[in-house]
């Protein structure tokens, strides 16, 4: 993955954190999504500023563990956020 | 998970962790309606107590922070409050869910209907009583305002908005509510009725005057339980905890100027949004008999099961919020026998 992509949450999503995880809705099709707490930090970071690259560095802080698990994590969390139609590229 | 199931999910973990996941926000006592039965006292906003658009967007900040996000506009009519538009645009960029009860009197075109849906609103409740214009009229005190509110009906679903009906039962539209129910269904319309006409909010219980008789409400829960496969009356889910409600722990309310409230029905602010943090406020000791009220601590009358007790609807009739009203009494009663009877 070109760690110099951006990414950013889809707009109109209304979305609440609470005790760590985040419930993201999506009203055109009144589905709900309940994000676990890894995907709940990288929606957070999905801001439209923060590169890949910065995200993988903030994950494994936060996470403590390595470049490689981080990056593993990111690039699953990035494909389902895509299948579910969360997320937009920032061209 | 189904939406509604995790939504449930995220509500019953709201009232357990006192995060306020829904507010209602009464943008302006102002309405361009005149019903009988409505709970606001006066339909004039005191100037010097208004809020600024500012003031609003601090409000709105405060509560995302304190983790809403099922946001409510009323009033009034919401749509009256000069800064509307703003505040809609702000709540969606925000990252709420917001929706709004109306009486559509400002969505005359399909326009408008489409600037609501750019600006952030996501549903709209419109308030109806009846499908005979004549019933709507008498309960709104203003000609024209049936077709008016069709019409935003109408404009609203067009443009795609979520639009549900809400209909207050009085002794006034209970003959007609069947149609208004009818219709509502072959439209695609979700509808809640509901029999629990309130005083005002000072106490002065005009409007209670309308509530519907004993047998006028046997005969309507009898008859939708004929109706509809699920029209059954169901139990009051007594609550997680054995809570009477969810005032000042999954919800709270904001008035007009910016006080903080339990719930919309409960009208002792916790104070000023303005003044203080809606932390401060949250945590204030004075909300603790609202939050903690359990059902073990009324004296039952109603039946069991059935609760209909509101302790902010007995806190303005009665001054007691744990006194059951007579009107609460009665319709669990109600609910109770025709849940029971098995029917001809
Ligand atoms: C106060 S109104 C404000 C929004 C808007 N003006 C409207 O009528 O839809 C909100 C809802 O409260 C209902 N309502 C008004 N007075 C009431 C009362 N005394 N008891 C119970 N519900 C009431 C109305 O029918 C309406 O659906
Ligand atoms: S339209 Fe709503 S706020 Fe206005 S008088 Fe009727 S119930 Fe009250």
């Amino acid at each position: 993955m070109d760690l110099a992509k951006i990414f950013k949450r889809k707009e109109g999503l209304p979305w609440q954190e609470m005790e760590e995880l985040a419930l993201v809705l999506v009203p055109h099709s009144q589905e709900a999504h309940e994000l676990n707490e890894t995907a709940t930090f990288l929606w957070k970071h999905f801001d439209g500023e923060n590169t890949v690259a910065d995200i993988l560095n903030k994950l494994s802080v936060e996470y403590d563990i390595d470049d490689k698990t981080a990056f593993t994590d990111l690039a699953e969390s990035i494909d389902l956020f895509h299948q579910i139609n969360l997320i937009d590229e920032v061209l | 998970m189904s939406e509604l199931s995790l939504l449930d999910k995220w509500r019953k973990k709201s009232i357990h962790n006192f995060t306020p996941l829904q507010a209602s926000l009464e943008l302006t006592n102002r309405c361009n309606e005149r019903c009988g039965h409505c709970y606001i006292d006066s339909f004039k906003d005191d100037p010097q107590r208004t809020l600024t658009l500012e003031q609003w967007y601090h409000i709105l900040q405060q509560l995302r922070q304190a983790g809403t996000l099922y946001l409510i506009l009323m009033g009034g009519e919401a749509m009256l409050n000069p800064y509307f538009w703003q505040i809609t645009k702000k709540s969606k960029s925000l990252g709420f869910h917001t929706s709004m009860i109306s009486n559509g009197l400002k969505i005359q075109s399909e326009e408008m209907a489409e600037k609501l849906l750019e600006s952030g609103i996501q549903q709209v409740t419109i308030s109806l009583y009846s499908l005979n214009p004549n019933i709507h009229e008498t309960m709104t005190s203003v000609r024209g305002s049936f077709a008016k509110t069709m019409n935003a009906i109408l404009f609203c679903q067009k443009v795609g908005l979520k639009v549900s009906v809400n209909s207050l039962l009085t002794s006034l539209n209970i003959s007609s509510i069947f149609d208004l129910e009818d219709w509502c269904v072959q439209n695609q319309l979700e509808i809640k009725v509901d029999p629990t006409v309130t005083s005002k909010l000072s106490g002065d219980m005009t409007p209670t005057r309308l509530r519907a008789s004993r047998s006028q409400l046997e005969w309507y829960f009898s008859e939708r339980k004929k109706r509809w496969v699920n029209g059954q009356v169901k139990a009051s889910p007594e609550s997680s905890g054995d809570f009477v409600c969810n005032a000042a722990k999954g919800k709270c309310a904001v008035t007009a100027y910016g006080e903080l409230l339990p719930c919309i029905e409960v009208r002792e602010p916790m104070g000023s949004l303005i003044d203080e943090s809606f932390e401060t406020l949250w945590n204030n000791p004075s909300v603790q008999p609202w939050r903690d009220m359990r059902l073990s601590d009324l004296s039952r009358k109603s039946e069991t099961g059935f609760c209909e007790h509101c302790p902010g609807m007995a806190k303005n009739e009665v001054g007691d919020l744990h006194q059951e009203l007579d009107f609460s009494v009665m319709l669990s009663e109600v609910k109770s026998k025709v849940s029971q009877d098995l029917g001809e």
